[in-house]
């Protein structure tokens, strides 16, 4: 088990230096120009060569990058060019909003997939229905489309939440639940569709197995074989599937966040791609990546868990 | 089975700690973190660069001319008055200019605020990054007593006394003048301090009132909040939520979702002007554009008038110059020197040698999207054939600056200033070939040595018969108001909060 881990945190490493260093030269060959967009366009180009060598964008490009890798061993991100933060820093601030909200989603997710999947699955009709309009709507309407009436609704008439604006937990837990559900329950719809149609299918596979047949003969409860036996089975590729649905939510909360005005990590992402901001990206990347090595460990940690027939001894 | 149970939940339980302990963190960025009535609210697009002395950069100045004073005022209707300079005279070179600072003054930090401390913030200013080209005539700056600073200029400058009451002109504590902290966090004498506690950097800046500020009367509000918000749905939305007292609209449309029992709108001082700028005037890309004919053919060829009201979603003006209206500069009859008028436009064309028309490559970025179809098809109508080029905004200083294009659409922002805004138009990407005459030269020599509001008339008039540009219209914003609060649009706006009260 060990050893599994460690192998794959070592190549997750790899791909790390692998896909900041591709982020670094391609940014690098794009020649955006980042002092001319600081300064704007009545800017000389004296000004233009001073901003640039206080911004070391002046050095040469391997230097600029071993310079970023020796700091990135010194717990240093650099800083953006165009917010003079520290990277590190703009990092720890914006990753909690964007955690809120993608881990309330994925609780709300995992709670009504699971719900809906068995549901329809063990009784069909009307619950089979509702998993049908729910995937309908997710694919039909756009996110943004969805976001904007749900804020009409729920901040501008009913006045329930605010439009705008991301409460830290520390501060108030009921601003806290209030600044996300709604951000929240707009990432999901999209992983409620596929995860409880991937639930569902998963489930009615197991309901026809023999040992379903078997355990129903012994005369255990409905219940129980749908939730203690045949759930568990069926958690496995629901769980594959729960886990690149946590990445996409990462990904996607970029567009949340807009709708939203949330200071959270998809908008730095965004912003500092669009600007050239090179510092930012890096960190944006590393972090990316991390996230991703991570998250794939865990999942398999729990396939292990779940199915001994897949654990690596 | 029960032990594991057991570990299965304890682990469950750790993950949701840790879950909910990640989600800690973050700077506050909730708004209402002061009493309603004396918090102001606003929002800007994009964050700060850099508070540092001369390192500002960004079209909005608000955050920066809140924390720093300057060393001349701007009022809302336009006027200078006295700031940190409570007087200013030239001599009668116009080549020293003499700064009587006001007495008693402090930074936030304590330091004292005198001549020495202002002349380290000129040095500092001349060679900064956002501010070195503004200040390129300052030659010297001496403090012959704690109270008085003498700027020298190597030419007269009618320029530098707008730039100094601007983010040119602000004054930082000497002791952190250079130091990597004041990027972050400004040590000022402003009307209001950062209050770095409740701050986000990039995400949400919040401003408590300065209460030793010479003129704190003029700032009514204790707090101002400013979130960064990039999309203008959000910024509507925030407003209608009642999370912001004011907020700009970009159409009329927009309008009738704001009532009047809650909101006030209305329309801006004119703050930006769009042109066609024929920059190559030297022929060197488009050979057609060195001959002014060519360049009046130009003009000539668009209805400004149906332009503004086609597009102009209730914000365009036709114009015809490149100052503004606002300003003494401005002359009511040039914008009729180029009535839409096809058949002379051919017509000079034809006598520049044009007769079949020329062709011409322009840049499409995200600002000239919106009226390409319109300009293409104008200057198709006298025969110049336009191929719009797709430009990533981000590449389009260097595209021009590297010589691939003899004019293109752009918007340039007014000053409240003609000095200000003649020098604009004639500098940087607008100018990128640095192109002059000796009669354009003199004139702008007279205009600088004069103290008269109407010193650049002739400049003005001068660009307008050469056909220097091709202006198409100015644009007086439009803004919603909270009834909590009462604005009056500035002449210059994105200066200070000083436009903005309680509605009592």
């Amino acid at each position: 088990m060990t050893s599994f881990i460690l192998r794959r945190l070592g190549s997750g490493l790899v791909l790390i230096v692998l896909v900041t260093a591709i982020t670094f030269f391609l940014t690098f060959g794009a020649g955006i120009p980042v002092a001319q967009n600081i300064l704007g366009p009545t800017a000389s180009a004296d000004q233009i060569a001073t901003l640039n060598a206080q911004l070391g964008i002046d050095r040469p490009i391997l230097e600029q990058y071993a310079s970023w890798v020796l700091g990135v061993f010194r717990g240093d991100l650099g800083t953006s060019y165009f917010t003079s933060e520290p990277v590190a820093q703009a990092l720890a601030s914006r990753l909690p909003v964007t955690l809120s909200i993608v881990l309330v989603a994925c609780v709300i997710t995992l709670a009504v997939s699971v719900l809906l999947g068995v549901a329809s699955a063990a009784r069909g009709g009307w619950l089979d229905s509702l998993l049908q309009g729910i995937a309908t709507i997710s694919y039909v309407f756009p996110a943004i489309v969805l976001g904007i009436v749900m804020v009409y609704v729920f901040a501008i008439v009913l006045e329930w939440v605010p439009a705008i604006g991301f409460v830290p937990l520390q501060e108030s837990f009921g601003g806290w639940f209030a600044s996300i559900v709604l951000p929240a329950v707009l990432l999901s719809i999209g992983g409620v569709a596929s995860l409880a149609a991937q639930i569902r299918g998963s489930m009615i596979d197991e309901l026809n197995r023999d040992y379903v047949r078997s355990l129903r003969s012994r005369g255990l409860s409905e219940r129980s074989i749908l939730l203690k036996h045949a759930l568990r089975n069926a958690a496995s590729p629901g769980l594959t599937t729960f886990s690149l649905l946590f990445i996409t939510m990462f990904g996607a909360s970029l567009f949340v966040e807009k709708i939203f005005a949330l200071p959270g990590f998809g908008t730095y992402g965004f912003t500092s791609t669009i600007q050239g901001d090179l510092p930012a990206m890096l960190g944006v990347s590393l972090f990316s990546v991390a996230m991703v090595v991570v998250v794939n460990l865990a999942v398999d940690l729990a396939n292990g868990w779940l199915n001994p027939k897949v654990r690596v001894s | 089975m029960v032990r594991m149970t057991r570990w299965v939940t304890a682990a469950v339980a750790m993950a949701a700690a840790a879950s909910l302990a990640a989600c800690a963190g973050g700077g506050s960025a909730s708004t209402g973190t002061g009493d309603a009535s004396s918090t102001l609210r606003l929002s800007i697009a994009a964050p700060p660069s850099n508070f540092s002395i001369g390192n500002w950069s960004g079209g909005d100045s608000t955050l920066a001319m809140s924390v720093y004073d300057s060393l001349i005022h701007r009022e809302v209707d336009g006027s200078l008055n006295g700031g940190l300079a409570e007087s200013w005279e030239y001599d009668e070179s116009a080549t020293n200019l003499t700064l009587h600072l006001r007495e008693g003054v402090s930074f936030s930090n304590g330091e004292p605020l005198d001549a020495a401390a202002v002349v380290a913030n000129v040095e500092v200013l001349r060679a900064g990054s956002s501010t070195a080209q503004n200040l390129a005539s300052v030659s010297s700056v001496a403090a012959p007593d704690d109270s008085t600073v003498v700027i020298g200029l190597s030419e007269p400058d009618a320029a530098i006394v707008p730039l100094l009451s601007n983010t040119n002109g602000l004054i930082g504590a000497p002791s952190v003048l250079t130091a990597e902290s004041s990027q972050l966090a400004p040590v000022g004498s402003g009307p209001y301090t950062l209050n770095e506690q409740k701050t986000v950097a990039g995400a949400k800046y919040v401003l408590d009132k300065n209460a030793d500020f010479y003129d704190a009367a003029d700032y009514p509000f204790e707090t101002v909040e400013i979130q960064v918000i990039q999309d203008p749905t959000a910024v509507q939305n925030a407003m209608k939520a009642g999370q912001l007292d004011s907020a700009g609209l970009s159409s009329e449309d927009l309008i009738a979702q704001f009532p009047e029992s809650e909101f006030t709108t209305g329309q801006n001082k004119p703050s930006t002007v769009g042109a066609l700028w024929l920059v190559d005037r030297e022929g060197t890309i488009v050979p057609a554009l060195k001959d002014e004919r060519v360049r009046r053919a130009i003009n000539l060829a668009f209805d400004r008038t149906a332009i503004a009201e086609g597009l102009g979603s209730g914000y365009l003006n036709a114009s015809e110059q490149i100052v503004s209206p606002t300003g003494g500069a401005w002359d009511d009859e040039l914008n009729g020197a180029y009535d839409y008028d096809v058949d002379q436009a051919k017509q000079l064309l034809a006598e520049a040698g044009y007769a079949d028309g020329f062709d011409v490559t322009m840049p499409s970025t995200v600002v000239s999207t919106k009226f390409e179809s319109a300009i293409g098809q104008a200057l198709a109508d006298i025969g110049v054939t336009v191929t719009w080029e797709s430009v990533p905004f981000q590449d389009f200083y260097s595209k021009v600056f590297g010589g691939s294009y003899g004019m293109f659409f752009m918007m340039n922002g007014l000053g409240g200033s003609d000095a200000l805004d003649v020098n604009a138009s004639l500098s940087g990407v607008f100018n990128p070939y640095l192109s002059t005459t000796p009669e354009l030269e003199s004139l702008l020599a007279a205009a600088n040595l004069s103290q008269d509001e109407e010193a650049f008339a002739p400049v003005n008039e001068y660009l307008v018969d050469q056909a220097w540009f091709a202006p198409l219209f100015y644009i007086t914003s439009l803004y919603v108001v909270s009834n909590d609060v009462e604005y009056t649009s500035p002449v210059v706006g994105n200066l200070t909060v000083q436009p903005w009260s309680p509605n009592n």
